[in-house]
């Protein structure tokens, strides 16, 4: 649904979605932190999921990989990842789909890479564990490591030969951190984590992602906590691994101008539900959701004059235990009208030929036209004029 | 303290250096090395004005807000505020001073006390200013209100409160005790961007109001932008460019800076992919070893022998644009002729001016 524009016949969605709800039981009541989501995902696609903290972008994520399962959790829907059913999937299943078919990479590379382990040896351990033969052959390899390693001691570099698998797994994590960009790669595959950047980290998260050639990466912020010459780089290289090997990535994200630098499609989220879906230009020339408006307004840009003031959204988020009745956004949203305590459906609004481009808004297109530009060529979520205590808009709901 | 009107020179930094030592040995500690964290930096913070400061992480932007501060002692060079010499300063001798100056912190989760009521983290500060009784109260709801907040959060505690709104606790906080000068270390950065601009204007609205001076620190040149009259571009703890806010954004003289304007994604499809970029290579090299001459150089693309060996004067351009490179961007012939060596320049710097190829 989420792409017409780039779609041959032929590429079939290898990831589908189908009302996913997620909701977690909890001391302040039942939190619906997913409600109701859907989209599909192409190969080479890179889908974008945008929205504030709290919005269920990263729940989303997290519960494709089962890594939302708990006690507390109930989930409904679908999610159909190559013929198989991730949400109702046994652990062993998800465990050969994770990292090998759908893999991570997490915000936050100090706190996801393991600390006390070297990181080539990270990545080993992804190979191998997705690696049929080393399993088959678990004896024999321990076998033909322990002997390697007395008789391969360090003063007889000539005898250092092939001993299994295990060596086999480090040449490729050399060559997996030389394609992401790791200089001298060979001597720092034996680095901890702590010896690297945050740049470099990321790096290793996204080679360690890639250590099995998954088919779908799922990047929840992976450059938020990085510089922007490193992000430039990152993105870049996202770009290039697309290309090389056609995977599709769903980018979890809330900077806009990375979404405009690689996405093919975006996911606008807000308070659980996606509240508009559509192509990178539909979204960004001609939003339908105020919620869309609202984020495109509170852009800072460098490429033009600076504007006097901000805009912003009044308010915040709701909570997801007590979320308002019918259209999340309203009590946010200036242009409140009588339809909206009733939920609005997602669906392609205005012209019928616009059929991949859908929101959740009970407005006319006609006067979405009208109401989102506050001021010529700007797009935000301000009523005209500008109220003038904008700022004050921090009350707890 | 004598009041001074807009305009004047509140904060002055010269020549201002923080080297961290690195201590090594088992009795006796011996120093092995030093970060360069601030090396050599100089600028001057008028009354009313807002100085935006940004540079990648490690460059040492929150390390000089802090020494501004007198957080840190510097290792050599001179601060003065208000006209008084505050760079070796005793804590007891800082304390009026502390009235003068306040910050507000990056992580609004963690620079408010979890185990204090909303009142109480506001209060502390209004009675160190001299605020007593039930005054100190009122002074409380009063200050919420202003920052956005309702005045009967006074009995909350931070945990219930979210990132955006403990920031403006942050603020108020800093408030309390009418201060000239406000050092914001990235004050919005932990914050999602509709929540941001809220911030913003709010920190322009108290601005207005209260004749603030502000040092901004942030690693986001577009929110600097935003709210900055000046902004001085650091890189490896040294300065590499000040310039007038909209300037530098239309006419960066700095490499470093073209590349970092370059590296931000426009939030514009259409354009972005009209738009040539050069992504630059590598990160910033290590602090404790800084490359000669330039040290921008190992990944300038306009780097040649001359940038390897000497290191470039900040070099003062018209507008008070000031940057320190050999092969300025953007400047014609003529402002390249009628460029002067800046007083600000490092004392280690060449003497030559840049001239033209």
């Amino acid at each position: 649904m989420t792409t017409a524009t780039t779609t041959p016949a032929a590429k079939q969605a290898i990831l589908e979605v189908r009302d996913l709800t997620v909701s977690f039981a909890t001391d302040e009541g039942v939190v619906q932190a997913v409600d109701g989501v859907s989209f599909n995902l192409r190969a080479g696609e890179i889908l974008a999921v945008v929205g504030e903290s709290g919005c269920g972008k990263s729940v989303t994520a997290m519960t494709l990989l089962g890594l939302t399962r708990s006690p507390n959790a109930r989930f409904e829907g679908t999610a159909t990842y190559k013929g198989t059913e991730l949400l109702s999937a046994s652990d062993a299943e998800l465990q050969r789909i994770r990292g090998a078919e759908i893999a991570m990479i997490f915000q936050d590379p100090m706190a996801s890479l393991n600390p006390v382990m070297r990181i080539g040896d990270q990545i080993v351990e992804q190979i191998l564990a997705h690696d049929v033969t080393y399993e088959d052959h678990a004896i024999e390899d321990a076998v033909v490591e322990t002997v390697a390693s007395v008789t391969d001691p360090w003063w007889m570099p000539w005898r250092r030969g092939d001993n299994g698998p295990r060596q086999r797994a480090r040449e490729r994590a050399i060559e997996l951190l030389e394609r992401v960009g790791i200089p001298r790669a060979r001597e720092r595959v034996d680095a901890y984590p702590h010896e690297f950047s945050g740049g470099m980290r990321q790096r290793v998260m996204i080679a360690l992602a890639l250590s099995c050639d998954p088919s779908i990466l799922i990047a929840d912020e992976p450059t938020t906590a990085l510089d922007v010459t490193v992000q430039a780089q990152i993105l870049q290289r996202f770009r290039e691994l697309r290309d090389e090997t056609n995977a599709a990535l769903i980018l979890v994200t809330h900077d806009l101008g990375v979404v405009a630098d690689i996405a093919d499609n975006i996911a606008v989220m807000y308070a659980g539900r996606i509240v508009e879906q559509g192509s990178l230009d539909d979204i960004f020339y001609d939003p339908q959701h105020p919620y869309t408006w609202g984020l495109m307004g509170a852009i800072t840009r460098i490429d033009r004059p600076r504007r006097s003031r901000l805009p912003t959204i009044p308010g915040l988020p709701p909570s997801l235990a007590n979320r308002p009745e019918g259209c999340h956004l309203r009590p946010r949203c200036p242009h409140e009208f009588d339809a909206c305590p009733q939920v609005p459906p997602l669906a392609a609004r205005g012209d019928a030929a616009r059929g991949a481009h859908l929101d959740r808004c009970w407005l006319e297109p006609e006067r979405k036209r009208a109401l989102r530009e506050i001021e010529p060529g700007e797009i935000g979520l301000e009523p005209k004029p500008p109220a003038p205590s904008a700022t004050t808009g921090g009350d707890v709901a | 303290m004598s009041s001074a009107g807009p305009g004047d020179v509140l904060l002055e930094v010269e020549h201002v250096k923080l080297h961290f030592p690195i201590k090594q040995g088992i009795l006796i500690d011996r120093v092995v090395g030093r970060v360069h964290a601030v090396d050599d930096v100089s600028f001057t913070l008028r009354e009313g004005e807002t100085l935006g400061l940004v540079g990648e992480s490690g460059c040492g932007k929150t390390t000089l807000s802090r020494t501004v501060m007198r957080l840190l002692e510097p290792t050599s060079g001179s601060l003065r505020f208000s006209g008084t010499d505050v760079t070796h300063a005793s804590r007891h001798s800082l304390m009026p001073l502390r009235r003068e100056m306040q910050m507000v912190f990056q992580d609004p989760y963690a620079s408010l006390n979890p185990r204090k009521r909303i009142g109480q983290i506001v209060g502390v500060a209004l009675e160190r200013a001299g605020v007593k009784g039930d005054d100190v109260e009122r002074r409380v709801r009063e200050l919420l209100e202003r920052v956005g907040l309702s005045p009967e959060h006074v009995n909350r505690f931070p945990h219930e409160f979210s990132g955006g709104q403990r920031q403006r606790i942050g603020v108020a906080r800093a408030l309390a005790v009418s201060p000239r000068l406000i050092v914001l270390d990235e004050p919005v950065s932990a914050l999602d961007v509709s929540i941001q601009a809220q911030i913003i204007n709010l920190l322009e609205n108290l601005q207005n109001e209260f004749g603030l001076t502000y040092l901004f620190v942030a690693h986001d040149l577009s929110v600097v932008r935003h709210v900055s009259d000046r902004i001085a571009v650091m890189y490896l703890g040294k300065l590499m460019e000040v310039s007038p806010a909209e300037e530098l954004y239309t006419k960066p003289i700095h490499p470093y800076t073209a590349a970092l304007l370059e590296a931000i994604p426009i939030p514009d499809p259409r354009e972005n992919r009209a738009r040539r970029r050069s992504v630059v290579a590598g990160e910033p090299p290590n602090p404790i070893n800084p490359p000669s001459g330039c040290v921008f150089h190992p990944r300038c693309p306009r780097a040649t022998d001359v940038c390897r060996e000497v290191e470039p004067p900040l070099t003062a351009y018209a507008n008070d644009h000031v940057a320190a490179c050999h092969h300025p961007l953007s400047v014609s012939a003529r402002e390249l002729a009628a460029a002067v060596p800046s007083p600000a320049s490092p004392l280690s710097a060449g003497e030559a001016t840049p001239q033209a190829a």
